[in-house]
């Protein structure tokens, strides 16, 4: 075989491996309970190390890199208050959403609501928007995949967005979830090793001492370094503490549900251990993201696209580590695709139950889903190639942090105070347009419009509540 | 109870002391961030290390 360039050879061993994985645990596509939710059984440690990567997308290791290289390290503030909202939101909602799901035999985001709060609607209106929401998501993770594998292979970005999609599908179809948790878990593994790479870069450059680092870019441009809040607010202390807010709800999207559902039990001793690994991971972010302003003070060259930074700064300081950056590149980014294509086709699947039941007796429900599965993701791979996203953070913040947002009222309210369906689902719908429409007319910052979603899905469902039990 | 205080009171002190370090000096958060969740992750796993769960 042809080998392309340098870093070709590790990436098709992490391939060979992906696929011996899912040809190990091919059994578990017995039933929907055991191919979306790996029976509920997984470990603490193994979920955790899945969630590590899932978490983290092609918008951690490339599009987060490509603002913090045109307006310094603004993304640490969405970074840490995110994973502050992972430790918070997850310690108190994960055990109700663990031990009802299991209790309703729930599959995903759209079978949980509608199992809650006890209405078909609301299954097929969350189901809908929750694929719709990570249809978007999934185009910005396509455009990463197909980034990373044409800067590795050396081939056109179409034939890698393809091949991406293909590798993710193979494991998906064949092992549902028990795969994609393994496959994530070495994902965090290579994940992890890029990022120790990077602070190794970041100490490199400072003969060793990381001050020197900082202190050259400070000196350049004292904004790489301590942030103004651009292009997402004007000011730090709003920059840091909306995106706590507003990203604590991002652990309701629907793309890591599945992780949630398939914990092994919600004991204390576990939460800790499952919550802590996905927590980290958000501080692990911020080494890669770092790389966005090294980039700028460092690279003797200006980039076209700021999302390649990370690409760009590995091949000129650390061409022997380079293969390190491509697969640990190419591992977030598959981590979170195989999860995402999971939850959208999972959601899609149960709100049209209904219409596919003649399908579902003639061939089975597992059989069915993956048709799905298939489906989404050439449906994703079509929008990806064909009108491939110029900024990924309209396609990935919007389409996620919108809906999570929106999600505060049915779930993060919903969960702990009264159930009503019909609040969980006009609070959901409206939420969602005004947050949307607020930020793709350019009426407020995303950050803001994202806020003003979570406050007025909040309010509307109370509103509503109280309204009918009047 | 006294359990269950103290562990809202560490959840909540760590990540405010984590938020008030990101606004101070955003780029140490890459180091303090870390050990400090790792430190309360530790901590609340020592607290019920005992129970089988609530």
């Amino acid at each position: 075989m042809e080998v392309i360039t340098p870093t070709a050879p590790a990436l098709i061993i992490f391939i060979i491996a992906i696929i011996i994985m899912a040809i190990i645990y091919r059994k578990w596509a017995a039933s929907i309970e055991s191919y979306v939710v790996a029976k509920r059984a997984a470990s603490p440690w193994l979920n955790g190390l899945a969630l590590f990567s899932t978490y983290n997308s092609a918008w951690a290791v490339l599009g987060g890199p490509g603002v913090c290289y045109s307006y310094g390290i603004v993304e640490f503030a969405t970074f840490i208050g995110w994973a502050i909202g992972v430790f918070i939101i997850l310690w108190y909602y994960l055990p109700i959403i663990r031990d009802l799901g299991a209790k309703y035999g729930a599959t995903g985001l759209a079978s949980y609501m509608e199992a809650y709060y006890g209405k078909r609607y609301v299954g097929i209106i969350a189901g809908i928007i929750a694929w719709y929401a990570t249809l978007f998501y999934l185009v910005g993770q396509i455009k990463g995949i197909g980034l990373v594998l044409s800067y590795g292979l050396g081939i056109s970005y179409d034939t890698a967005a393809l091949s991406g999609v293909i590798i993710a599908l193979i494991y998906l179809t064949l092992s549902g979830l028990r795969a994609v948790l393994f496959v994530d878990a070495l994902c965090t593994l290579i994940m992890m090793t890029f990022c120790f790479c990077s602070l190794y870069l970041l100490f490199a450059l400072g003969g060793g001492n990381i001050f020197n680092t900082i202190n050259t870019m400070y000196r350049f441009d004292p904004r790489t370094i301590y942030p103004t809040g651009e292009p997402y607010t004007t000011d730090p202390i709003t920059l840091w503490v909306f995106s706590t807010i507003v990203y604590s709800m991002w652990q309701f999207t629907p793309y890591a549900w599945q992780n949630y559902l398939a914990l092994r039990s919600s004991k204390k001793t576990d939460l800790s251990i499952f919550v802590t690994l996905a927590t980290v991971s958000g501080a692990f972010i911020t080494w890669v993201s770092i790389l966005g302003p090294v980039g700028r003070v460092f690279l003797p060259y200006k980039l076209k696209d700021p999302d390649t930074v990370v690409l760009e700064v590995s091949k000129y300081f650390l061409p022997s580590l380079y293969p390190i950056f491509i697969c640990g590149l190419f591992a977030t980014v598959l981590a979170t695709l195989d999860s995402a294509l999971l939850a959208a086709s999972t959601d899609l699947y149960h709100a049209i139950k209904g219409l596919i039941k003649p399908l579902e007796t003639r061939i089975g429900g597992v059989n069915t889903l993956r048709i799905i599965l298939i489906g989404t993701s050439f449906l994703v791979c079509y929008f990806a190639i064909v009108y491939m996203p110029v900024y990924m953070v309209y396609t990935m913040l919007i389409g996620m942090t919108g809906v999570s947002a929106a999600l505060t009222g049915p779930l993060a309210v919903g969960l702990k105070w009264r159930k009503d369906p019909l609040a969980a689902i006009t609070s959901l719908i409206i939420s969602l347009i005004a947050a949307q429409l607020l930020v793709f007319y350019g009426i407020t910052p995303w950050l803001t419009g994202c806020f003003v979603g979570l406050i007025l899905s909040a309010i509307i469902y109370i509103i509503v509540t109280l309204a009918r039990s009047h | 109870m006294e359990k269950r205080k103290l562990e809202h009171l560490l959840i909540f002190a760590i990540n405010i002391a984590i938020l008030i370090n990101g606004i101070v000096i955003p780029w140490t958060t890459m180091f303090t961030a870390p050990i400090a969740w790792i430190i309360l992750g530790t901590l609340l796993y020592y607290m019920y290390r005992h129970e089988g769960g609530e």
